[in-house]
Formats: C-alpha cells, sequence, structure tokens
C-alpha cells in the first residue's frame, strides 16, 4: 500500500516537473512556429497544439533526456501532418514570392530582420527548418539531428547551403557581402538560384502532396 | 543637429554575421512576447488534471 502511494506521489512530482519544463520552453516553441508557419496565429494553434499533445504523451517522455529536443519533434511532425491537410497553406508562388522579397537598396550596412523573414519563406523547407532550429532557436547540430531525424553531417550540409542561398536572396552574395561580379551576373545569380530554391519546393509539395510555403492571400 | 532615421527592425552588426543576428532576433522578438491568452487556459487546464490527480490519491 505504501509503495502504491509512493508511486503516485512520484507521477504527481514528474507531472509537475513536466509540466515546469513545459512551460519554460513555451518561449522557443512559439518562435520555432512563427518561423514554421508565419502566420502568428496559425503558429500559436501549432505551439498549444504541440503542448497538448505531448502532455498527453508525458508517459512517453523519458525524464532527463533532452526535453527541448522531444518538444521540436513533436512540433515539427505536428507541423507536416497539418501542413498536409490544411487548405489554408498554399504552395509558393514563384510570383508572389518574388513580389514578396523587397529589399531596400538603401540599406548597405545592415539586414532587415523583415527581409530574412521573407526570404527564409523562399528556402526548401529541409534548409528552412535547420536555419531555424540552428540559427534561430540556437539548438545544437545534435539535438536537430534528432529533431528532424538525419544525420548531423546532413544538418551541417543544409544550414551551410541554406545561409548561403538566404544571403544570395538578401543581397546577392553567399557571404552576405556583394561580391565583384558585374550587377547583372549577380541577377542573374540570385534568379537561377530563386529558380532552383522554389523549383525543388514545387518538387516535394508536389511529390508529398503538401505544400511548402504559407502565403498570405 | 539631425541625426539619420534608422530604418525599421534593422540588425546592427558590428563585424558579425547579419544572418546570424537577424535569426536570432526573429527567435527573441517572439521569445519576448507576453503568453497570449490561450496559452495561460491550457495551462490552467494542466494544473486541473494534476490537482484532480493528486485528490484522488
Amino acid at each position: 500500500m505504501a509503495k502504491k502511494i509512493s508511486t503516485a506521489t512520484e507521477g504527481d512530482e514528474a507531472d509537475k516537473h513536466f509540466r515546469d519544463d513545459l512551460v519554460a520552453l513555451l518561449p522557443s516553441l512559439r518562435a520555432f512556429a512563427r518561423g514554421l508557419c508565419r502566420h502568428r496565429e496559425m503558429a500559436d494553434d501549432l505551439a498549444q497544439d504541440t503542448m497538448m499533445r505531448a502532455w498527453a504523451a508525458r508517459d512517453s517522455y523519458t525524464p532527463g533526456s533532452n526535453f527541448r529536443a522531444w518538444m521540436f519533434m513533436i512540433m515539427r511532425n505536428q507541423f507536416y501532418t497539418t501542413l498536409r491537410k490544411n487548405s489554408r497553406m498554399a504552395s509558393l508562388d514563384p510570383e508572389v514570392a518574388e513580389r514578396v522579397l523587397v529589399v531596400d537598396p538603401a540599406q548597405q550596412d545592415g539586414i532587415n530582420v523583415d527581409d530574412v523573414a521573407k526570404a527564409l519563406q523562399k528556402l526548401p523547407a529541409e534548409q528552412r527548418e535547420v536555419l531555424l532550429l540552428v540559427g534561430a532557436s540556437g539548438v545544437s547540430y545534435e539535438e536537430a539531428s534528432q529533431i528532424i531525424g538525419c544525420a548531423m553531417g546532413t544538418v551541417k550540409s543544409r544550414l551551410a547551403r541554406g545561409r548561403a542561398a538566404l544571403a544570395l536572396l538578401i543581397d546577392g552574395s553567399p557571404d552576405g557581402k556583394l561580391p565583384g561580379l558585374p550587377r547583372s551576373r549577380i541577377k542573374s545569380a540570385n534568379r537561377d538560384e530563386a529558380d532552383d530554391s522554389m523549383a525543388s519546393v514545387q518538387r516535394k509539395a508536389s511529390t508529398a502532396k503538401m505544400a511548402t510555403i504559407a502565403v498570405q492571400a | 543637429m539631425a541625426t539619420a532615421k534608422k530604418p525599421r527592425n534593422q540588425v546592427e552588426v558590428a563585424g558579425g554575421d547579419p544572418i546570424a543576428a537577424a535569426l536570432r532576433q526573429m527567435h527573441d522578438s517572439v521569445a519576448s512576447e507576453d503568453l497570449p491568452d490561450d496559452f495561460l487556459r491550457l495551462l490552467g487546464e494542466i494544473d486541473a488534471r494534476i490537482a484532480v490527480k493528486k485528490a484522488k490519491h
């Protein structure tokens, strides 16, 4: 009997710890969701859904293991599941994507966060999620490989390619600094890269019958 | 004396990686927001479930 009471108390404590860990992670969960969904309301829906799914599945979590990776993995899986079902998500329209990426030529010394956010949405989903996890959320390569379910080397290469594509989309150079190329060549390289990214995105959307990027009507 | 107007939402980078700084700022700007009421309501539901479970024991 005493053992039963003890087990019940341990269960209560475990629930309490789980709840506290969940609360501590909510800001990061919301931020990751915002990067994935772009739309504030959809992102918060995703974060709330993740929260409740994680709570329902808390018995499958091993205390002491990586809680953040476990939570982000639930969110990522839920995001792609929702993406397949949700008609509010649309596949990337290259013309729309071109219009939303507006770079102010006067911004020579800094970089606009809104431009980065918009350019991020033009990248293939696999590069975007790695940039969001490692670059924005600050998770390690190892954690990212757990969350995505791929090798650490794959995370690193997707990160490098994503970062280069982002720089190219924003200011025309893979390293974030304008190279000494003729302007026409920069535009051409920019366009090729964007086209490659979009073709990749559209292939994925077609193959998996799911959209890759939410585009606000 | 007039000062130059800083463009909205622009990251200032002193010798760092501007893209990394922008990504980090994207994260931090959301993470620093107050939790919306919907989240607080869900947490309240979780707390209630914990309390009910505890009361049963």
